[in-house]
């Protein structure tokens, strides 16, 4: 038993100050009466039949010193300690991976149970408790830190909210010990399904794994049939988590419109793969189904996203230019490829953008877009003239937005006459250094120095001129892939001259993001489902849609062996209360004896 | 007891009143009542024949002219009733608003007055311990000032022994016994019941006791006194107790209506505030121990 306040002990004085009161009122009033004959006779029929009635006379007064007592014990605050300790430093781990969401028992969830198991501690420990409440997933979440108000830290607790996040205790571990370091005691409490590895933290694992049936819908995939009309065929592999086998009927949705349904058989604990042949879809995203309740409802679907050709191919023809291809290859949505021979390029080349520094090849490739690097006269270029030791502006325009007016100096550069279909986005001397324009369905930018004889290279503005004129002469997409899982983060590939990324995730929040620090900046993927991402460049509406999956072989089938023999050993999980705060209980017995103290009162007068 | 306990028009109301009696009278000068013995009152009773002493003029002399033989003819003998009014005048007698003490003298004076007001004698006797102050046997109307001058000066004390007090009295011949008290006697009433009986008497009880006992004022705890022994009970006034000492006064009331069916007697009780006429005339003349005249 432990105390939070001693000053209520000053109140005890009130008990003698009631004895005294009822001594004073005890002192009796002569009361004359003809006769005492009968009054005799009933006092010797209460002595006959109560022996408490020396007792029952001052009831009262016992009542009243009874409430006293409570009332002083319930502002003590007292706390009955378990195992002998009392935890002023406490924290609460919250596994909310993905397989928490499995059933805990027919009521609720692992995490719903770790969740009232959490709050049921916190109940029980001292007022002056300071907790400190964290989640787990792939990542440590602080929820609330040194936190004695136990409504704020349960309302807290119940509001987190499961993920679809694997789960990785190791960080939670990690930022555990390097809180306890500062506090020479406490407690640390993790609830989770899935084995910790405590290392030299001094905690306590509050096992939530039970046994569960589950299947799981591992990935969906498809191929595109050489047929006329472009069918697609579709396979899903579904991992039967059962000691039985199970029957379940597969559905395939492509955009959420059923497209097929297939009945399998998947043996236990065996896998199972599902094919749909002839598959008519024209949509962006296929979503394979088990149609059937198992313990973790979350894994029951997979989705993939019909590929359209995300990546761009560019091709750099130079006889040594770091500075070139270390800027384009920072650009993630760009497989940049290079050579020194112009003769190498083929005729049946597929690049999306050809990058020719100093070299200009005799016959130029029949498809891409053409970016000239310090390019003399040749096919469409004309070139004027060099200018030498000549201070070089960027002109506003397309190219060269965020860098305009910016001014570098160069060694020697060309200046061209600018063609009728371009712009100029260079000048030194007023004359036209750099263009860029589009011209027979080809966009073709002509920069008229080399980056070796100038130092743009050396200044920011560079990457940001190179990013733009990527920008311009391969028409990105805004996701770089399409098909991730839970926990990862996602760079998008937004065009600088449009407006914000927005992000929807699949319960409908929106995420917006500046289209220029969207590299690696969207993190917020702990729901699996469909994704849309939109971005408006100029009038036009760029939308594109991308998948997050389930993270199936981290949390669909974890082992309950491995989690039970290791590292819930030895904890007691049935005694993890740090205490009892007398308090409620102390101030239902006050009313108590408040109540019996009116009775007592009615039936005295 | 020097006020004025009697008022005028209280015996205007009252000289319409008179006292049945049941027994027959056996002793006692010539009355109003009924006796066995042969008189002179004006009611026949029956014939004798004559014999030599015999006061010639109450001789039938027309039966001797029938039938030639002398017949006296004989009446009833009417006597007085005597009745005995025992006073309780102990200390608890003196209890109660108004007190009990007022309302028992007034009682027993209307009583006296009933008695002497039908050519009957009364014996008015105070109890007090087991001691009985016998009064004079009084007759007459003109005695009435003498037995209210007695009654004005009882003085109220001591404690009570009804049982040793009555049975002091000596009894010749039958009469009406009448006993004003609060029965407040541990001993009871019984014995004195049973010797009152034995001696031929009409018993009537009559119980005063004040508004004070019935409905008990007050709380907490308290010093009762007993006015009569001056001991002293401590107990805590409450609903409880209340109705517990209530139930032992229904009990003692009960009891006394017991033995009153028992020894084919009267018992009434009276609550000391009540007005006196109304006593009279509901509940006494409700019981049949007064008839209107």
């Amino acid at each position: 038993m432990s105390i939070t306040n001693w000053w209520p002990l000053f109140l005890l004085v009130l008990i003698p100050v009631i004895i005294l009161l009822y001594m004073l009122k005890q002192k009796a009033k002569e009361y004359p009466f003809s006769s005492s004959m009968l009054w005799k006779k009933i006092m010797n029929n209460i002595e006959a039949t109560t022996p408490w009635e020396k007792l029952k006379k001052n009831l009262l007064m016992f009542l009243q010193i009874l409430t006293v007592l409570l009332l002083v014990f319930t502002l003590m605050a007292p706390y009955l300690k378990h195992g002998g300790r009392i935890y002023d430093n406490v924290i609460i781990v919250i596994d909310n991976s993905a397989s928490m969401g499995i059933a805990y028992n027919t009521d609720h969830s692992r995490i719903e149970e770790a969740k009232k198991r959490a709050c049921d501690y916190v109940d029980s420990l001292s007022e002056t408790a300071q907790v400190t409440v964290l989640t787990s997933a792939l990542e440590t979440g602080i929820i609330k830190t040194n936190v004695t108000d136990k409504t704020e830290l349960k309302k807290a607790i119940r509001n987190i909210a499961l993920t679809d996040l694997p789960g990785d205790t190791t960080a939670a571990v990690s930022v555990s010990q390097s809180m306890v370091n500062q506090w020479e005691q406490y407690d640390a409490v993790f609830f989770t399904d899935t084995p910790v590895a405590l290392g030299a933290l001094e905690a306590r694992v509050v096992n939530l794994y039970t046994d569960y049936k589950n299947l799981s819908m591992d990935y969906v995939s498809y191929g595109i049939n050489e047929d006329a009309y472009g069918t697609l065929t579709v396979l899903g592999k579904i991992t039967n988590g059962t000691s039985d086998a199970v029957t379940t009927d597969v559905n395939l949705y492509g955009d959420d419109v059923l497209l097929k349904v297939q009945s399998v058989t998947i043996p236990p604990a065996e896998s199972l793969v599902v094919y749909f042949d002839q598959v008519s879809f024209g949509g962006s995203v296929l979503k394979m189904e088990i149609n059937n309740p198992d313990d973790l409802m979350a894994d029951n679907q997979a989705y993939v996203t019909l590929q359209t050709q995300n990546q761009k191919k560019a091709l750099l023809v130079t006889n040594d230019n770091l500075f070139l291809e270390k800027a384009i290859t920072n650009i993630s949505w760009v497989d940049l490829y290079k050579t020194s021979q112009p003769s190498a390029i083929g005729k049946d080349d597929t690049y999306d953008l050809y990058i020719f520094d100093g070299i200009i090849p005799e016959t130029l490739p029949e498809q891409g877009n053409y970016l000239f690097f310090n390019a003399a006269s040749g096919e469409e270029i004309v070139e004027q003239g060099t200018l030498v030791n000549i201070a070089l502006t960027f002109d506003d325009s397309e190219i060269t937005n965020y860098v305009s007016d910016f001014t570098f100096g160069a060694s020697s550069a060309y200046y061209y006459e600018r063609p009728i279909w371009a712009n100029s986005f260079i000048t030194g001397d007023n004359k036209c250094v750099g263009y860029y324009g589009e011209t027979g369905g080809r966009r073709i930018a002509v920069v008229g120095f080399d980056i070796h004889n100038s130092d743009l290279a050396l200044q920011a503005e560079f990457p940001i001129l190179m990013s733009n004129l990527m920008d311009y002469m391969m028409v990105s997409s805004l996701v770089s892939g399409k098909d991730y899982t839970t926990g990862d983060k996602i760079s998008f590939n937004g065009n600088l001259n449009g407006s914000a990324l927005s992000v929807t995730a699949p319960d409908g929040a929106v995420t917006t993001l500046e289209a220029a620090v969207t590299t690696s900046a969207y993190t917020d993927t702990d729901q699996a489902g469909v994704y849309h991402v939109t971005q408006t460049i100029g009038d036009e509406e760029k939308a594109e849609t991308f998948v997050v999956a389930f993270p199936v072989s981290f949390e669909s089938h974890i082992d309950g062996d491995l989690v039970e023999d290791e590292e819930t050993e030895g904890s007691d999980e049935k005694n993890l209360s740090g205490g009892r705060d007398l308090r409620n209980l102390l101030i239902i017995l006050l009313l108590i004896a408040l109540a019996i103290e009116w009775v007592v009162y009615i039936r005295q007068h | 007891m020097e006020e004025n306990i009697f008022e005028q028009d209280f015996f205007a109301k009252v000289n319409q009143l008179a006292i049945a009696v049941n027994t027959k009278m056996t002793h006692g000068m010539g009355g109003g009542r009924k006796s066995n013995a042969k008189g002179t009152s004006v009611e026949f009773s029956d014939y004798r024949e004559y014999i030599p002493g015999d006061d010639i003029r109450r001789i039938d002399w027309g039966a001797y002219g029938r039938l030639d033989k002398l017949y006296i003819k004989r009446f009833m003998e009417e006597k007085e009733a005597i009745f005995q009014i025992f006073l309780d005048t102990s200390k608890s007698m003196d209890f109660g608003e108004p007190k009990k003490s007022r309302t028992a003298i007034q009682l027993a004076g209307a009583l006296s007055y009933l008695v002497l007001n039908n050519l009957d004698r009364v014996y008015v006797s105070e109890m007090q311990e087991s001691s009985l102050t016998l009064g004079k046997g009084r007759a007459g109307k003109q005695a009435f000032q003498t037995i209210v001058n007695e009654l004005k000066r009882v003085e109220f004390d001591g404690g009570t022994d009804l049982n040793h007090a009555i049975m002091k009295r000596q009894y010749q011949g039958s009469g009406i016994s009448i006993v004003i008290s609060d029965f407040l006697d541990p001993q009871g009433i019984e014995d004195a019941v049973k010797y009152l009986k034995y001696k031929k008497q009409q018993i009537i009880l009559i119980q005063v006791l004040a508004r004070q006992e019935l409905e008990i004022d007050g709380e907490g705890a308290v010093n009762l006194l007993d006015m009569e022994t001056g001991d002293e009970v401590r107990l805590s006034l409450n609903r409880a107790t209340i109705e517990q000492y209530q139930s032992a006064l229904a009990a003692m009331t009960e009891s006394l209506t017991q033995m009153a069916r028992k020894y084919e007697m009267t018992y009434i009780r009276m609550i000391a505030d009540e007005p006196l006429e109304k006593f009279l005339y509901d509940h006494i003349c409700n019981q049949g121990i007064i008839v209107r005249k």
